[in-house]
């Protein structure tokens, strides 16, 4: 469920250090439980044990906002089921078929009948409804507001069918309706016992394969494996999610056999994988960090579109706003050694704004800028930055973006506290620093950081996406409509017509299929390649490591724990 | 004695609306507020963001919203009964002045510490889930720092200037000066790595079915109460024997050391007398110091008290949940010290209050 | 903690200091009494060791290594330290791994290893001892100041003045302090400057607290009554006659709180709101040891960093130890009556 509804920054702060697609909720592609029928069938009972870094705040999908809220609450069911390995949108969960409209606006929805909460109660079209007007309601304070923005109206055909019609054509906009779906029967019909329901804190019903239990805060939440499961009863008993805030007692705790999965750091990789009794999962996670550049003048900064949806010229920066200096600095990183010696390995190198986790978009024919100082010395040169002084710092002699005598100098800025992040700003200062640039680095407050990102008053930004899902519609970084000083996340000012209409294009085409958006994805990634508002640092790379005492995990990009009911004790 | 008691409780109303006005300050002051901090997220649009503060008020100046806090009372100007009815219990608008009073109910002054932005839960019922846990390690560190503390002290005094005398105050003083985080994880390695001694963290094993087992409980009690009653175990072994050393040198031991009064008998009879008095000041800074160590020992052996919940919600800015927990804590501090008080002139019938 | 109950034998100690006056000055005697107590000169002469390192970190850093705190260099990342192989290069037991090490690092002598971005331990942490003690003396200063300040206006014009400073000062110790400089910066993530402001601000109520409780009772004695009877000003009676009597208890516990506070900058460190990167201080090299407890080699298994996890322990360790033993010390010289205790 997560990964549908989920985009936000790496805040990276030590609380969210790691996110890993532990229990995204949504189990696909249920295999007919024929096992059952052989002689020995699958060991019962046990119990399945997760360690999380932080706590959830609420178990109620439509009111938290935080990925340990989610992990904790895996007992709502949803409508759209994700392939675990592919991340392609599959009729999996409540939904069993569609049918879409001519334009695309009209999306009609049969639901799966004969699934029930676990109070007997069925699970229809009217929890659907009622989750999503509620997320409407003036009476419910929650920030997922935009979920239900794009969506005109919501009709209850009967109990079995629901027809949602959006306002404007998004192929991203399914995504929109990953939500969990709450218990319509036990809340008022008017929305105003939402807040405060005691539900919030103790979720009475289940239609997922476990069901809540108890729940001690900071310290563990229990979930009974709910036997009633349409997909099938799981074979354990229940699982239990630990709250350990530190990496290394989380570690400690595996190799004590006290939880049986968890998010690995990099520098607990080589330990995990040389104890026999634990696996480690790696996957190309749907994330990167990058650095960004401003290009507008973080002096005055500017919206990039008028009232009228027409472009507005940006004050240039001094320095940023030369494509050349961009370039220079694309050369000038070592990213091999970046990702061997901070990343510890674990991340891969990126060309442009899609990753190869959206197999279908992703242009893997782009080559990543290579590590080439002469090249980047000889594009300064060419651009008219040269050390005339001698100083080591290079200044603007001839450039073409800033006044003669202009120093190569910026100030780099990342949050204080992601002690990667930390160590990459050291690095960059000082490969960029070698070949004249005067690079002044700075680890800030996480919210003063993001009020200078949207305020657009920086100049230079370590930072990076997570959660970025399984649709490649990235707009809100490029579109010149989200270049919006204080609150768009286009914070690098980005401008380029053609990758506006491009995005717009890939968002509208009709029908949604992949290969009639892909070209479009294909050619923004070139763009972006060429115009480097970003400098793509890494990929993230996922580890998870879990003990081997149970069998039948497969797990997936997209999802670790889709198939957990089927997982057994192997003795 | 029970007018000094009413006096005190009196002036700590002051104290605490200090505190009070302070910690609301600082924390609105802050860069970030807490619909940022859970809103940064490009799919979520400016306009759901500042519908979201509005709802929450959080679009009012501070002082506005510190009296909201306070009293439970909101203020806005123009005529927004309408706006306002669903949130509150009773809305008026006051024509001649321009503005609207709503009672939204709760607030400070009538005990009510209000709501968690993150959880929307009563910030009380928040706290009290942690109690248990945050009260069990403190009481059995309070244990341990007496249990140590004046046996350390007292032995100390009584072999005053030898060997004995030094190595116990530079074993007390060194359990005071290492990092507990740095010993805490230390001893995680140690014995739950290394040896595979005691469980690495938490307050009990966790369980489907869990009974309560006292010796389990010990086992995960062990490593935290040991790191944390460290720097308390120094304070107090050096209190003591400064006590003890006073209490030798005052006339009336002189006398009856002069009298041939057997040392076993001095000692119990007046000198460990004598020399507890003053423990009953320690209450109120052992509290405090229990308190400041907390967060740290909670963090690392996965402790599910009260600090690590403040520590949270100043993260995400939920400024209710950890202005209730520092008014909370101050409550509990000058509880601790006015106790101390009272025990000290119980003890001492020289010590009048007044 | 320390600081807030240690006044009353203190003041003890005050009164007998200045009842027992000499020919001899106040220093010469308290120099003479702490020299015969090897548990007072030790942590002395440690101090003034560290003391002498973070002041010369430079020219140190630049003679013994020759690189800057910040130089990276990925090729020697986690380089172990140089120092054991060179000693035993030196009585011919090496077998190249001293030799190989140098070739990686290009020369550089990492004398005790470098961290996982190849910047070099020893440099790192000799300016990471410039930073911590800067910050734990300037912010101890502070706290004096503004401490002292307060206790004798408080002490010396009682009335209005002494009720709004008492109140101040109750109010600021029901609050666990440490903790709400958790809260505090972790809400703000100060720069070092910040920080030392906010660790000076929280630290003066033992300052002021004791500071009042020496002018109240110094207020009294003849030599301060017989001043103001010569006319002289209140300003003049608190410079001159009060202040310089509160002094070398003032010391004292500024060691103790430099000490502490060279603890509570590692602890917020290690929550992640010390100084900010890429500046180097102890506690953030102590902190950031935390993810090397379980780094192994990929190829040999063997853990790796144990040079990264001790080395800065264990000087917060010793220094604070140091401090503490040296202000127990100086307290037990100055005031007689506890040392002819221990003396037995």
């Amino acid at each position: 469920m997560k990964r549908l509804a989920w985009r936000r920054l790496l805040a990276g702060a030590t609380l969210v250090a790691f996110v890993v697609p532990l229990l995204a909720a949504c189990t696909t592609v249920a295999v007919p439980v024929e096992t059952e029928a052989a002689p020995a069938g699958p060991i019962q009972g046990g119990t399945w044990t997760e360690a999380s870094s932080a706590d959830g705040t609420i178990l109620n999908p439509i009111l938290a906002s935080d990925s340990a809220s989610f992990d904790m609450m895996p007992y709502f069911p949803g409508l759209l089921g994700t392939n675990p390995k592919t991340g392609a949108i599959e009729a999996t969960e409540l939904a069993e078929s569609w049918t879409v409209s001519e334009d695309s606006l009209v999306w009609t929805f049969n639901l799966r009948p004969g699934v029930t909460w676990s109070d007997g109660e069925a699970v229809d079209a009217h929890d659907f409804k009622f989750t999503y007007d509620a997320i409407a309601s003036e009476l419910v304070e929650t920030p997922r507001k935009a979920n239900v923005a794009g969506i005109d109206s919501i009709e209850v055909i009967d109990d079995l069918t629901v027809r949602v019609t959006f306002s404007d054509l998004k192929c991203d906009g399914l995504l929109d309706l990953g939500l969990g779906w709450l218990p319509s029967h036990l809340y008022a019909g008017d929305f105003s016992d939402i807040m405060d329901s005691p539900l919030n804190t103790a979720p009475a019903v289940t239609a997922e394969a476990f069901g809540f239990k108890e729940w001690q805060r900071d310290n563990f939440i229990a979930m009974e494996s709910n036997d009633g499961f349409w997909k099938g009863a799981p074979n354990m008993d229940g699982q239990i999610i630990r709250v350990i805030p530190q990496a290394s007692s989380r570690l400690a705790a595996l190799e004590n056999g006290e939880i049986d999965v968890m998010g690995l750091e990099p520098t607990q990789l080589t330990r995990v994988g040389l104890n026999p009794d634990l696996n480690i999962f790696k996957f190309k996670d749907d994330g990167y960090s990058y650095i960004g550049l401003n290009q507008a003048n973080p002096a005055n900064p500017l919206p990039g579109q008028d009232e009228d949806g027409n472009l507005v010229a940006q004050d240039p920066h001094p320095i940023l706003s030369d494509p050349m200096v961009r370039k220079a600095m694309a050369h000038s990183l070592d990213y091999e050694a970046i990702i061997n010696k901070v990343y510890l390995g674990q991340g891969y190198k990126l060309a442009s704004n899609v990753l190869p986790a959206v197999g279908w978009a992703h242009d893997a024919s782009i080559e990543p800028y290579a590590y080439d100082l002469e090249a980047a010395a000889a594009l300064l040169d060419e651009a008219g930055w040269t050390d005339s002084d001698g100083d080591g710092v290079r200044e603007c002699n001839g450039c073409a973006t800033a006044e003669a005598g202009v120093t190569l100098s910026l100030n780099l800025k990342t949050n204080a506290g992601n002690s990667t992040r930390e160590e990459l700003g050291v690095l960059v200062q000082d490969q960029l620093n070698s070949i004249g640039f005067d690079i002044e680095f700075e680890a800030i407050e996480f919210g003063t950081l993001v009020g200078e990102l949207l305020g657009q008053t920086y100049e230079m930004v370590i930072i990076g996406w997570t959660g970025l899902g399984t649709d490649p519609n990235d707009d809100s970084f490029w579109h010149s409509r989200f270049d919006t000083p204080g609150s768009g996340f286009n914070f690098v000012s980005y401008q380029n017509p053609r990758v506006d209409e491009l995005l717009e294009l890939g968002l509208e085409t009709p029908g949604c299929a992949a290969e009639d958006r892909a070209p479009y994805y294909y050619e923004i990634q070139q763009i972006i390649h060429d115009e480097i508002p970003y400098l793509f640092v890494t990929g993230s790379i996922g580890n998870v490591g879990y003990s081997n005492r149970w069998e039948g995990i497969d797990p997936g990009t997209w999802s670790f724990s889709w198939n957990i009911h089927e997982w057994a004790l192997t003795e | 004695m029970t007018r000094y008691i009413i006096r005190r409780f009196l002036q700590a109303i002051p104290t605490l609306l200090g505190i009070s006005l302070l910690g609301f300050t600082l924390i609105k002051v802050a860069p970030g507020d807490y619909v940022l901090m859970t809103t940064f997220d490009p799919s979520i649009t400016a306009e759901a963001r500042d519908e979201f503060r509005r709802q929450l008020g959080h679009d009012q100046p501070i002082p506005i919203q510190y009296v909201e806090w306070l009293t439970g009372v909101s203020l806005r100007g123009g005529d927004v009964v309408d706006a306002m009815v669903p949130m509150s219990n009773s809305c008026h608008y006051f024509g001649s002045l321009g503005f609207t009073l709503c009672d939204r109910g709760g607030g400070l002054l009538r005990w009510d510490l209000g709501y968690s932005l993150a959880t929307k839960e009563p910030v009380w019922d928040m706290l009290r889930s942690r109690m248990p846990a945050s009260f069990e390690l403190g009481a059995v560190v309070l244990v341990l720092v007496f249990l140590f503390g004046v046996p350390l002290g007292f032995l100390s005094a009584l072999f005053r200037g030898s060997a004995k005398d030094q190595g116990i105050r530079l074993l007390s003083v060194a359990g005071q000066a290492v990092p507990s985080f740095w010993m805490g994880l230390i001893c995680i390695f140690v014995f739950s790595v290394l040896l595979g001694w005691l469980p690495v963290g938490g307050r009990m094993t966790i369980s489907l079915d869990m009974k309560f087992s006292l010796v389990d409980r010990i086992r995960h009690l062990i490593l935290p109460s040991f790191v944390l009653s460290l720097a308390g175990v120094a304070f107090l072994t050096k209190l003591v024997r400064t006590q003890v050393l006073e209490v030798i040198e005052q006339d009336y031991l002189r006398t009856a050391r002069a009298k041939g009064l057997g040392s076993l008998a001095l000692w119990t009879r007046h000198v460990l007398r004598n020399a507890m008095l003053p423990l009953a000041t320690v209450l109120g800074p052992a509290i405090v110091g229990v308190i400041n160590g907390a967060l740290v020992i909670e963090t690392i052996f996965a402790w599910p008290g009260m600090g690590r919940l403040t520590w949270f919600s100043a993260l995400q800015r939920d400024y209710p949940m950890i202005m209730g927990a520092v008014m909370f804590y101050s409550a509990l501090t000058i509880l601790g010290y006015l106790i101390s008080d009272i025990l000290y002139a119980v003890i001492d019938p020289r010590i009048r209050l007044q | 903690m320390t600081s807030t109950t240690a006044d009353q034998p203190l003041s003890a100690a005050a009164s007998s200091a200045l009842s027992s006056r000499s020919p001899k000055t106040f220093l010469t005697v308290t120099l003479e009494r702490i020299r015969t107590d090897a548990m007072t000169v030790g942590p002395l002469l440690f101090i003034v060791l560290i003391g002498l390192l973070a002041l010369l970190a430079n020219p140190l850093g630049n003679l013994l290594v020759g690189v800057d705190p910040n130089r990276t260099n990925l090729d020697a990342a986690l380089q172990p330290p140089l120092l054991p192989s060179m000693a035993r290069r030196l009585v011919g037991l090496d077998h190249g791994v001293a030799d190989s090490l140098l070739e990686v690092s290009g020369g550089v002598t990492h004398w005790l290893g470098t961290d996982s971005l190849g910047r070099d331990q020893l440099v790192r942490l000799l300016h990471g001892a410039r930073i911590s003690m800067l910050i734990a003396f300037c912010a101890a200063g502070i706290a004096f100041a503004l401490g002292t300040t307060l206790g004798m206006l408080a002490g010396f014009l009682g009335g209005k003045v002494d009720d709004f400073i008492l109140w101040l000062i109750n109010t600021f110790s029901s609050l666990p302090t440490l903790f709400v400089l958790i809260l505090l910066t972790s809400i703000y993530k100060p720069n070092a400057i910040l920080l030392t402001l906010f660790l000076g601000f929280f630290g003066w109520i033992g300052a002021a607290r004791f500071t009042r409780g020496q002018v109240l009772q110094i207020k009294t004695l003849d030599y301060a009554t017989a001043a103001r009877a010569l006319g002289a000003s209140r300003l003049r009676i608190m410079w001159y006659h009060i202040l310089p009597n509160t002094i070398p208890l003032i010391i004292v516990l500024i060691m103790v709180e430099i000490g502490t506070l060279v603890l509570a900058e590692s602890v917020l460190s290690f929550l992640g709101f010390g100084v900010q990167a890429p500046q180097a201080t102890w506690g953030s090299m102590l902190a950031k040891s935390g993810d090397f407890y379980f780094l192994h080699d990929p190829t040999t298994g063997n853990r790796v960093a144990w040079h990264l996890i001790f080395p800065p322990g264990i000087l917060i360790f010793l220094t604070v130890l140091a401090l503490y033993l040296l202000g127990d010390g100086l307290r037990d010289a100055i005031d007689p009556q506890l040392r002819v205790d221990r003396q037995g």
